[in-house]
């Protein structure tokens, strides 16, 4: 399959916190990544350097074959149309309404009337399950509708891939379910593929084509769900044994 | 002296910086944000004469720094005025001279008191303002949004907050001059018995173009000044709450002293010219 992303041998400080330490990674098109990893292990971090929020230390990294691992802020722009992110946090803005909000990129990047963006507002809205709250502000959100304001956000302008930053965390069965549905069926329908970032195991056996295990800095696994179960790496274990008792 | 304390593994250990690698921190400190200044300033010049404005953010900006800030700079202007005649008469009616009230008030006003105190009134609002805001905006990640869809930070958020401190301040200015003289005349007519007609009078004459012009001269680099470093301050946050306490107390700080020194330099300038 052919390869979006090419990470080679990264490296990340912060100071003294030397976070990842040599990664090497594949993201391939029309599949879906989920990355696996204990609390403060990198991988927000990861996904970060992967749109040049922040730049690694030592290593490269590759997007369509070009480095891309230094550029200037303006040279990442391109990459940034093309790759959605979803932040942990949601990060939407509080002093525009989730129409505003949803409407942003959409205005940034294209000269769309505003009846074909309000048409396309509440679509994404509708995909993750939520309905006339174009006029709120994020501060009388829930932190779940938060959430999937958020993940509307990124899925609107239909980019190739779009990374996530635990897009299930803190929400309910039924809406997890939901979201799950959707990143599987954008990947069908529309070919988008995602490099997800999780710890909800439904989410990994959902939506998972294969699996990275980040812990320390390093990668210590990468595989499908199948090998992931086989592994006998203790923490990843710990994943899949939870699941076995039940 | 700077002192360090980390706390790591259940031991909180401190440590004192020698004075003079202590002074040398906080130099090579201000150098490195007076460098992070001067190329925030170029890409602001830059996304104002490249991009399109975008006027219906820089009208917002207009209300909240100029329109909102209409009150606090016009009530002190106001009782600067006034207490202005009053020690204005009290000082000058030891030499007779009380017929000078009006040169000594308006003068004082238009050169120096009403742009400094505009100023400052208005760097203490205006930039902590914009700094908890920016500041909020950086430690919850909604700059990094910004720049993951591929939109720039400072065409969006500093160009029309810059904008409208520096266009603002001149106008705000203008009418604290005015009202600061207003104050003068009403103190003057009622509680001194001076002429309401002479009083203005004596301030046309005291007051040339010149005057005028190097008072409201000022304003636009305090405007810039208060602009630069709230937006500055506001999005170097690193972390939460208490980073954007400390930088909305540092931007007033440093525009407050920033407004103080370049006063009396731009004055100096002035004076020169002239
Ligand atoms: N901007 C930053 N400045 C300094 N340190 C940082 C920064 N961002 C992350 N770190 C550090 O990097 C490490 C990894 O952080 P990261 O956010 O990637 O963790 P994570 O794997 O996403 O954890 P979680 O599952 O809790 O979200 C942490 O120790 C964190 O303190
Ligand atoms: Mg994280």
């Amino acid at each position: 399959m052919e390869q979006i992303y090419r990470l080679e041998q990264i490296h990340k400080h912060f100071g003294d916190n030397h976070v990842l330490r040599g990664i090497d990674l594949d993201i391939r098109r029309g599949e879906n990544l989920v990355i696996l990893g204990g609390s403060g292990s990198g991988k927000s971090v990861m996904l970060k350097l992967l749109v040049g929020l922040l730049t690694a230390d030592k290593g490269k990294i590759y997007f369509d074959g070009n480095d891309i691992t230094q550029l200037p802020e303006k040279g990442y722009y391109p990459i940034r149309t093309r790759v959605s992110y979803l932040f942990q946090g949601g990060a939407l803005f509080d002093s525009m309404n989730v129409y505003q909000n949803l409407a942003y990129p959409l205005k940034a990047h294209t000269d769309m009337s505003s009846q074909d963006i309000l048409a396309q507002v509440k679509d994404a809205l509708k995909k993750v399950g939520l309905e006339e709250i174009e006029h709120l502000f994020p501060g009388s959100l829930s932190g779940g509708m938060m959430k999937r304001v958020a993940l509307a956000r990124a899925i609107i302008n239909q980019p190739e891939l779009i990374l996530y930053d635990e897009p299930t965390t803190g929400l309910d069965p039924l809406t997890t379910h939901t979201i799950n549905e959707l990143i599987r069926k954008m990947q069908k329908d529309l070919q988008i593929s995602s490099v997800i970032v999780t710890h909800d195991m439904p989410t990994v056996y959902r939506c998972a084509d294969r699996l990275a295990f980040l812990d320390e800095g390093c990668m210590v696994f990468i595989g499908t769900i199948e090998q992931a179960r086989q592994s006998t790496h203790p923490k990843l274990r710990a994943y899949f044994q939870g699941d076995d008792r039940v | 002296m700077g002192i360090h304390c980390r706390y790591r593994k259940g031991l909180l250990t401190c440590r004192a910086d020698s004075t003079p690698k202590y002074v040398g921190h906080m130099y090579s400190r201000i150098f490195q944000n007076l460098g992070q200044i001067v190329i925030l300033t170029f890409e602001f010049a830059q996304c104002l004469v490249t991009r399109r404005p975008q006027f219906k953010e820089w009208m917002r900006q207009f209300h909240h720094i100029g329109v909102q800030s209409l009150s606090i700079t016009n009530i002190t202007a106001l009782f600067t005025g006034m207490v202005l005649a009053l020690q204005a008469a009290y000082a000058l009616s030891a030499f007779g001279a009380d017929v000078f009230i009006g040169d000594l008030v308006s003068l004082s006003i238009v050169r120096e008191l009403g742009p400094v105190l505009t100023a400052l009134l208005v760097g203490g609002r205006v930039g902590a303002g914009i700094t908890a805001e920016l500041g909020t905006m950086k430690a919850t990640q909604q700059l990094d949004a910004m720049r993951s869809m591929a939109t720039n930070p400072v065409y969006r958020l500093v160009v029309p907050r810059l904008v409208a401190c520096i266009i603002c301040l001149p106008l705000l200015t203008i009418l604290a001059n005015f009202i600061g003289i207003i104050g003068g005349l009403f103190i003057a007519s009622f509680e001194l018995q001076v002429d309401g007609h002479f009083f203005m009078s004596r301030v046309m004459q005291a007051l040339s173009v010149n005057d005028v012009a190097s008072g409201l001269g000022k304003t636009f680099f305090f405007g810039y000044f208060i602009g630069i470093i709230a937006c500055h301050n506001g999005m170097r946050v690193e972390s939460g709450a208490e980073g954007v306490g400390q930088a909305t107390t540092q931007t007033v700080v440093s525009a407050s002293i920033v407004i103080l020194i370049s006063d009396f330099f731009l004055t100096k300038l002035f004076i020169m010219i002239t």
